[in-house]
């Protein structure tokens, strides 16, 4: 694709679509940027792309910025149903997201991760497994690293691990992994997707474009990921927690194990035991890298060492602390009921959790049989409180804290010995912090405060080294 | 986080316990009954004796078997065949009590093919519906396909006849489809449709209309239809709080028919008292708590189902036995599982307990 003089919009300024700002200008396009927030908001923004000569276009979209182009991108923030987009769009210009534009000058292969939850964890553990196996590898996506940054790192033999969400996939037209997986999926972002036959339509555009050569990791225990199998070309596989499926990853014996074929003998790969990751979806997870890594034929002796010694994301069931035999888990990244739910379920009992934040069109009351079993006490934070409150009354106690700081003192408060205080908050952040990065971070933060203040009386941090014991 | 701790050791514990006491109670009110009617008061204990060992060697072998080798078709559906094989293949053999409930092989050993079809439906409905949670609305692919064999089984072992176990399995079908989530009205159906079978079988038989009759009036035929009901009461009613003792009960000495049968659990309120007869039942909590544990905090819907399903299936025919013996409601001729002498059920029942004590290794 020539982008040489091309004119080119690029419309939000997340990450990603700064990051796609700066690479088209660098090929040598006429670039401007367009953003519903003010100059103001975006004044950290603007003298950067000022100096590489990109126009801003700030606090709302200008029907002609959108006509005079040859190309729009949009960041995957930004609802394709805007006005301006939706009229462009009727005059038959392209419009492409940030993950589309990647993939048009994306070399080498790419294997693509995508589900309502998990996908964080599974890209970056099959970023490790690749690269332990001595492949060139990038992890990008969703994960943090827009996908465009790391184009000119990508090689002809190289792979790029890539975690995509709907909204990135919603754009796509010329996205061809060579090794796609879709974890599972459940009802999220309805707000955005409008119906569910929608997202998961969404979703399945991560295989639009394979072919018989190339593969589809699909997850065998869950209803809708499995229809996808009679819509693709490519060669499925499947993981599974509770099947022996024909080809890919199951447990069996208490290994994971791998075939390729219903023929072929079952390669056991890692055992149970030495997976380090809490928590039961996170099985699922490490049964979809594997699978992942074992199609295209990394040894398990790679494999199973580097499952072993996998550390946790950042902000996904992140042990914290332990105080006065009370465990502190961080679940920031939790940002709807579905995850909370893993969450809790990842827990036996006795869990004080933390919920609330900014509501997104979610039913809470989905979340009221785990309630009733396995939690002592929920903690309400930020506008959402007043919901959450309504749908789960009656499930368990609900105590009104207002703020994080609030809730994590009164938690900390009530919890006793053998208790865990789990941030899991089921909605997404913005109404109190800027991403859930930082709202886990204002987590950590003050339970760590707590912690140091009881330093000398109480046993030792276990931050740190090795702090996914198993129970 | 699944990973491979022991087995349910409470589970496993409480079944080793009811196997043993239902050996000493068989022996109990078979051996006065044994000795007269075959010479050796050993009879009936020593054949339970041998289900007891073979079950319970079952029981290992299949708990040390991962639970998801049964979670393939290539297992279901032969079950599911083979079971309504040998459930067609008693009406093509000699009949026992003019019922068609056993096949015997060479004299030396018989079994129930209905006590099969107990665990095979089970096993079949967990199979089916795991993958079916989402579309369980959908009547046509979901319910159909998966009442079609439960109906089939049904059929059969009603015309055996055998009401109780058809009674236990159809309940354990309507459970396990209302954990799926089936809506509520087609258990309106279900039951709109059965009353008529029922009220047929329970009035239009003669011997079960006789014991409907004496369930609802036992005094007016004491020496008749009324009997079993009233023997059995007035067991539980000696056996006082505390008992007559271990051996020294009398209502087996051929006033209560089946006590080594249907009716142990008179027997055993009749010598341990209101003090054991509780025991045993807080022993069937038990393990029904542990049962439902492990559904409840098993991985994966398949294993979730298998563990529901076994317990329940358990569960039932014990409160069933134990209304039957408390004249709570009709005679039915179901067992009480581990302790009611009778080998293909205390096989059947342990090899199931072994599968669900296989998927409990996997629950911290």
């Amino acid at each position: 694709m020539e982008l040489k003089g091309k004119k080119v919009l690029v419309v939000g300024l997340g990450k990603s679509g700064l990051a796609a700002a700066l690479f088209l200008r660098r090929r040598g396009a006429q670039v401007t940027v367009s953003d519903l927030r003010s100059a103001q908001a975006l004044s950290k923004e603007i003298p950067s792309l000022m100096e590489a000569g990109i126009a801003v276009e700030a606090g709302g979209h200008g029907l002609l910025t959108f006509r005079r182009q040859d190309l729009i991108v949009v960041s995957p923030g930004v609802p394709l149903s805007t006005p301006e987009l939706v009229q462009v769009r009727n005059l038959g210009l392209p419009i492409i997201g940030e993950l589309e534009l990647a993939a048009r000058f994306l070399q080498g292969n790419v294997l693509a991760i995508t589900g309502s939850n998990g996908k964080t964890t599974t890209t970056t553990l099959c970023g490790e497994i690749f690269s332990a196996a001595g492949l060139k590898t990038v992890v990008a996506g969703n994960i943090g690293l827009p996908v465009i940054e790391v184009v000119d790192q990508s090689a002809v033999g190289a792979w790029s691990v890539l975690e995509v969400s709907s909204f990135q996939l919603e754009t796509t037209e010329s996205f061809h992994p060579q090794v796609a997986v879709i974890l599972n999926i459940t009802p999220d972002h309805l707000d955005r997707h409008g119906t569910f036959e929608n997202y998961v339509a969404m979703k399945e555009r991560i295989f639009a474009n394979q072919g018989a050569e190339d593969y589809l990791i699909l997850n065998g225990d869950d209803p809708v990921v499995q229809q996808a199998a009679s819509r693709t070309k490519s060669q499925v596989l499947w993981f599974s927690r509770s099947k022996i499926v024909r080809r890919g990853t199951f447990l069996m014996d208490g290994m994971v194990m791998f075939r390729t074929s219903e023929q072929a003998k079952p390669i056991p790969v890692v055992p149970l035991v030495d997976i380090p990751l809490k928590g039961e979806h996170n099985i699922e997870n490490v049964l979809a890298a594997v699978c992942a890594a074992c199609v295209v034929n990394i040894p398990a002796e790679v494999v199973a060492r580097t499952v072993a010694s996998f550390q946790a994301v950042e902000h996904r069931l992140e042990f914290v602390a332990s105080i006065h035999g009370v465990d502190y888990y961080n679940d920031s990244k939790a940002t709807n009921v579905d995850a909370t739910a893993k969450a809790i379920a990842s827990f036996p009992g006795n869990i004080h959790l933390i919920l609330g934040g900014k509501d997104k069109n979610s039913d809470y009351t989905q979340l009221n049989a785990l309630l009733r079993a396995r939690v002592k006490a929920v903690y309400t934070i930020g506008s959402a409180a007043e919901k959450i409150q309504g749908q789960i009354a009656g499930a368990t106690t609900v105590i009104p804290a207002g703020t994080l700081e609030a809730a994590v003192d009164q938690a900390a408060s009530q919890a006793v010995a053998g208790d865990v205080v789990l941030l899991a908050p089921a909605c997404s952040s913005f109404d109190q912090f800027e991403n859930y990065e930082e709202r886990g971070r204002v987590f950590k933060q003050t339970v760590m405060a707590r912690h140091k203040a009881n330093e000398g009386a109480s046993e030792g941090t276990n931050q740190g080294a090795g702090v996914w014991q198993s129970a | 986080m699944a990973k491979r701790v022991g087995v349910d050791k409470w589970l496993f514990g409480v079944t080793v316990l009811l196997v043993f006491i239902g050996l000493l109670m068989v022996f109990s009110a078979s051996a006065v009954m044994a000795q007269d009617r075959y010479g050796s008061p050993y009879t009936f204990v020593r054949s339970q004796t041998v289900a007891a060992v073979l079950g319970l060697v079952a029981m290992i072998v299949v708990m040390r078997i991962d639970y998801r080798r049964f979670n393939r078709p290539i297992v279901v559906f032969p079950a599911v065949a083979i079971t309504t094989l040998l459930l067609l293949g008693v009406f093509l053999l000699r009949d026992s009590h003019n019922t068609h409930r056993w096949i015997r092989f060479a004299g030396t050993f018989s079994f129930q093919p209905s006590e099969i079809a107990k665990p095979v439906l089970v096993l079949f409905l967990a199979w089916f519906l795991q993958d079916k949670l989402q579309s369980i609305r959908d009547w046509r692919n979901t319910l159909m396909p998966a009442a079609l064999p439960s109906l089939v089984f049904l059929v059969l072992i009603l015309e055996e006849p055998d009401l109780g176990t058809a009674l236990v399995c159809a309940a354990v079908t309507g459970l396990m489809f209302y954990l799926a989530g089936a809506e509520r009205k087609y258990f309106g159906y279900a039951v709109l449709a059965a009353a008529p079978v029922l009220y047929f079988k329970l009035f239009h038989v003669p011997w079960r209309r006789a014991r409907m009759l004496a369930f609802l009036h036992p005094e007016a035929d004491p020496q008749g239809s009324g009997f079993h009901t009233i023997q059995s009461l007035i067991a539980v009613g000696t056996g006082g709080i505390r008992g007559l003792g271990f051996m020294e009960g009398r209502q087996k000495l051929f006033y209560l028919p089946q006590p080594h049968t249907d009716f142990i659990f008179a027997n055993i309120a009749e010598e341990l008292g209101l003090i054991g007869a509780l025991a045993i039942i807080a022993l069937f909590v038990a393990l029904g708590y542990r049962g439902l544990r492990a559904a409840s905090l098993s991985k994966d819907v398949f294993a979730r189902f298998l563990a529901f399903g076994i317990t329940a299936t358990i569960l039932i025919q014990a409160f069933f036995n134990i209304s039957v013996v408390l004249a709570l409601v009709p005679t039915k001729g179901i067992t009480l599982p581990f302790i009611s002498s009778g080998g293909t059920s205390l096989f059947i029942t342990l090899a199931s307990v072994g599968v669900l004590l296989s998927l409990t290794r996997e629950i911290d």
